[in-house]
């Protein structure tokens, strides 16, 4: 949870946590759309513009994410605004940008995909074909859980030593 | 002579397996937080610039012309689009709203 005296404070903390995981494995930026405003909508955020990132490493990997977040009034005092996620897209792409994993959460409505979930994209070939179009249910997957998964097993090198403690904080 | 330094770094377990010893010694031990990219905020309108582009590359037609599509279930059946659409359906407020998910 990320707080702030105001919604701006908030949103600032809260967009910065970001940029210090994405050091990890990446200099690109964290860019913004607005987002200062309490809202009964969400605000978004995503990297390098939403256009993919390369990863240092023998596997040529790409990462693009998108986020949501809503500012709300906080139960605290002196920290009376905080950022909640609302949504977001993870996507681990090979070097042709074909997608490998896809981690989603968006809006409920006429599917019945009500929470976080994974496509294996067709990146990951070979695999049984109704893999590519199912929703495997999975928990709230957060950034840091998405760059320590590249780095452990996706075989990403590292931008900084401390990375560990990083994603870990 | 290997130094101190050099020699914690040939056995620091936070080396990841995949990582050759000599790269390892060449990462940085740290970003200060000061030399960290600095977050851009874009306007209302720059923003929707963007969104058009993305909506013409990604289905060669504008953002409302996405959006009416979408609420149609023209895009249904096309997994390979899912992670596009999503993509773009999510940047409009309005969606959020919609049964079309």
């Amino acid at each position: 949870m990320t707080l702030g005296r105001t919604p701006a404070e908030a949103v600032n903390n809260y967009v910065e946590s970001l940029q210090t995981p994405v050091s990890c494995v990446s200099n690109s930026i964290v860019t913004v759309r607005g987002g200062y405003y309490v809202s009964n909508r969400s605000h978004i955020l995503e990297l390098n513009n939403g256009h993919p990132v390369r990863l240092a490493g023998t596997s040529r990997l790409w990462i693009a994410f998108r986020q949501y977040y809503r500012i709300v009034e906080s139960e605290l005092p002196r920290t009376r605004w905080t950022v909640i996620e609302t949504g977001y897209e993870y996507s681990i792409m090979d070097a042709d940008h074909r997608e490998i994993l896809a981690y989603h959460w968006h809006p409920v409505g006429r599917s019945s995909f009500i929470s976080q979930h994974l496509h294996i994209g067709h990146g990951a070939l070979p695999a049984r074909e109704e893999l590519h179009t199912a929703h495997l249910p999975t928990g709230y997957v957060s950034l840091p859980d998405i760059i320590r998964l590249l780095i452990r097993d996706f075989i990403v090198t590292p931008r900084r030593s401390d990375w560990e403690s990083v994603l870990s904080a | 002579m290997a130094t101190e330094i050099q020699k914690v770094k040939e056995t620091d377990p936070r080396k990841p397996p995949h990582v050759s010893e000599e790269e390892w010694r060449n990462i940085p031990e740290t970003i200060p937080d000061e030399d960290l990219p600095k977050p851009i905020f874009y306007t209302e309108e720059d923003w929707q610039a963007k969104m058009e582009q993305q909506a013409q590359r990604d289905f060669g037609m504008s953002v409302a012309e996405f959006f009416e599509a979408w609420k149609a279930g023209e895009f249904d059946g096309k997994p390979e689009l899912h992670t596009k659409i999503v993509g773009l359906a999510m940047q409009i407020p309005e969606a959020w709203d919609c049964d079309a998910w």
